[in-house]
């Protein structure tokens, strides 16, 4: 397993890493997020009022730093979960995860992305909203 | 919110995101006019009591929490019946004169407050304040105008 911290840069053809980076196998990785071991990919997407607002299929990574900006959802109210439409989530600051569910404030939901190229903007939005400024 | 959209609904932990179990019964505080409190069925809490004024939401897929400690021991003192154990649910409804006016089938209550909005009997809805009284033997409410 590669950790984040051994990733040099994520390219649109590539994940870059030192030359001496030392692979380690997944059952040592010291896990440190609760149930899931971090793994939020099909969890479902409750958020803080008690509302399923989809299930996680992936997560959106800045490749600038390596840091999970939001995650890839199918919405609840999607009928055909392999192909149909996608959105964006921004990751929220606070919230728990665990093998069953992601947790997230209701707030968030007003930030939701339809496509990844509108997703940059809307993380911004929700930050901005979060340290008190306006959307 | 019915009590019957509330039966069998998720209790969801936000501190750890997962679940403490599902509404399996509910006790109304009738002279209060508000949900008391809920039995968590299958609870991985103390007990299997949630007070209504411990829940954080309640939402259209579950009643959220924070933190599972909020789940504990019922009360040995209740201001109400279970509504369905005790089957106030489905049972009759009389009026304060005596008369059956048919059967409970649902009750309303405001998913914010918790507060009584009605009593459902069948496709007849009566106001809150015309409760008198739910228990094992029967739901009694102010003798409705329309006989």
């Amino acid at each position: 397993m590669l950790t984040r911290e051994q990733i040099s840069a994520v390219g649109p053809d590539a994940v870059m890493i030192p030359a001496d980076v030392q692979l380690e196998a997944a059952d040592f990785v010291e896990q440190t997020d609760g149930d899931s071991g971090g793994d939020v990919i099909a969890d479902r997407v409750i958020t803080d009022t008690g509302v399923v607002v989809g299930t996680v299929t992936d997560v959106v990574i800045d490749t600038g730093d390596g840091s999970i900006v939001g995650y890839e959802v199918v919405p609840a109210d999607e009928p055909d979960q392999r192909k149909g439409r996608r959105s964006y989530l921004p990751l929220p600051e606070t919230g728990a995860v665990s093998g069953e569910a992601l947790i997230v404030p209701a707030a968030a939901v007003d930030y939701v992305s339809n496509d990844l190229a509108g997703f940059a903007e809307a993380v911004d939005s929700y930050r901005d909203a979060l340290r008190g400024g306006s959307r | 919110m019915n009590v019957s959209e509330l039966l069998g609904k998720p209790v969801l932990d936000l501190s750890t995101a997962t679940t403490v179990g599902r509404i399996d019964d509910v006790v109304l505080d009738v002279p209060g006019r508000r949900l008391h409190g809920l039995r968590v069925g299958k609870s991985t809490g103390a007990g299997e009591w949630l007070a209504w004024d411990d829940i954080k939401a309640v939402g259209s897929d579950a009643v959220t929490i924070d933190a599972v400690d909020r789940v504990g021991a019922i009360p040995a003192e209740l201001p109400g019946c279970w509504l369905r154990g005790d089957k106030a649910l489905g049972g009759r409804v009389l009026s304060d004169g005596g008369r059956e006016l048919g059967s409970l089938t649902d009750i309303d209550l405001d998913a914010e407050s918790g507060a009584l909005q009605s009593v459902v009997l069948g496709d007849r809805r009566l106001e809150a304040d015309s409760v008198q009284g739910i228990g094992t033997y029967a739901t009694v409410v102010r003798d409705p105008a329309d006989r």
